[in-house]
């Protein structure tokens, strides 16, 4: 069941009550469902394909394990973003304890690693190096924030819940972050575009 | 509204971003102010990039592979929680804590582990010496009973005349085995009493503990 943003999603009830049963054939379907969307989500925040799907792999299991305590008041979705961000942002935390020696190494080698995906999808390749460039300045929170609602386009209200801050918390870092970014793509624009 | 206020709204402009009367009066504000006017033209080129940016998915490479290995990963889920594990011990303040944890878990459990035997061992050597001598089960039950007295007086540091009246009252009730198993109970409860510090609490703690241990009214 689809409920208005084409992102958020809602399982059969059927496929949750099988899974609680710990019904292996159910969570694969409930993974064919939902991988794509951890996915696009995980890649857009962590900008590295292999890392991205270890994100997903490691979502996806952790639900299995809880899904007895899963709350069908709240949506699936916001539930597996809900974990999704939390093991990206402490991939983006432990990527920034590194110093700039290391980080810039560890960023060409998802760049490579990324690369030999690229290879088979330039797309993405194209796609890490814009949201790279656009997202450079902002601080994890505040990329958090911009990904969720500019990129993954959910609704205020959802990245809320997702990330367990104040509708007011999350316009004032959604605010700052456009502010930055904005300054960024006239930057660009004046040098010939981004 | 001032340009500060109109500028940050400008900035949430999407449908859930701002309210009816934030947007009614940013409106008027940019048919008034044309510096903010011209600032919500350049947002318009900020909303170009995002729309193209957003629109662009991230393209998603054997997915079959990605289902294959979370199914593979759910069913080895023990083996995954031990990764976890072994992944965490790699960070060098949990490796010292955890190194200082054992350290003192082992000190803790020599200590405890030597007291509680050597208290045991002189109670069997009463019990073993009684038994050979008289063979009547009340007196020996009694010895038990004031040597594990003796025991909990070393251990808190204070004699408790009514603990021992009442543990003499019960005494008939048990068995030697259970006399020692009472004494072991005691020995080591009284250990972890003894760390709370304090006496009057501890009496109350090891009358309790016994009582529900041993199912009688102390």
């Amino acid at each position: 069941m689809e409920a208005g943003n084409s992102k958020i999603l809602q399982p059969n009830p059927d496929i949750i009550h099988k899974c609680r049963k710990r019904d292996e054939k159910a969570f694969k379907v409930l993974v064919e469902q939902f991988q794509s969307y951890a996915f696009s989500l995980a890649f857009r925040l962590v900008l590295s394909e292999d890392d991205a799907k270890d994100i997903v792999q490691e979502s996806f299991i952790r639900i299995w394990r809880h899904i007895s305590h899963y709350n069908s008041n709240v949506l699936f979705t916001t539930w597996l973003y809900k974990i999704v961000s939390n093991l990206c942002y402490d991939n983006l935390k432990s990527n920034k304890r590194r110093n700039n020696a290391k980080l810039q190494l560890a960023d060409n080698q998802a760049l490579l690693t990324s690369g030999d995906s690229a290879s088979r999808n330039f797309e993405n390749k194209d796609l890490i190096r814009k949201i790279r460039q656009l997202s450079k300045n902002l601080t994890i929170k505040q990329r958090m924030v911009f990904v969720l609602r500019d990129l993954h386009e959910l609704p205020v209200k959802e990245v809320s819940k997702i990330l367990i801050l104040s509708e007011g918390a999350v316009k004032t870092n959604l605010y700052l972050a456009r502010l930055n970014i904005r300054k960024r793509i006239l930057v660009s624009e004046k040098n010939g575009g981004y | 509204m001032d340009c500060k206020t109109a500028r940050k709204l400008l900035h949430l402009l999407k449908d859930d971003e701002l309210s009816d009367n934030e947007r009614i009066l940013l409106r008027i504000h940019l048919s008034e102010c044309m510096e903010c006017a011209a600032l919500s033209k350049d947002l318009d080129i900020y909303q170009e990039v995002l729309k193209e940016i957003a629109g662009q998915e991230p393209h998603l490479s054997n997915p079959d592979q990605l289902t294959a290995g979370i199914m593979s990963g759910i069913r080895s889920g023990e083996k995954s929680g031990l990764e976890n594990t072994v992944k965490l011990f790699r960070m060098p303040v949990l490796r010292i804590a955890a190194s200082l944890l054992i350290v003192v878990q082992i000190g803790l459990f020599s200590y405890q582990h030597f007291y509680i035997a050597d208290s045991i061992k002189e109670l069997k050597h009463v019990t073993q010496s009684q038994d050979i001598q008289s063979g009547d089960p009340n007196s020996l039950n009694k010895e038990c009973i004031e040597e594990s007295r003796k025991i909990i007086t070393d251990i808190l540091g204070y004699d408790d005349p009514d603990f021992n009246r009442k543990a003499i009252k019960y005494s008939r009730k048990f068995s030697n085995d259970e006399i020692e198993d009472y004494a072991f109970q005691i020995c080591r409860y009284s250990y972890r009493i003894e760390n709370t510090g304090n006496q009057s609490q501890m009496k109350e703690l090891l009358i309790s503990i016994i009582s529900n241990e041993l199912n009688i009214n102390l």
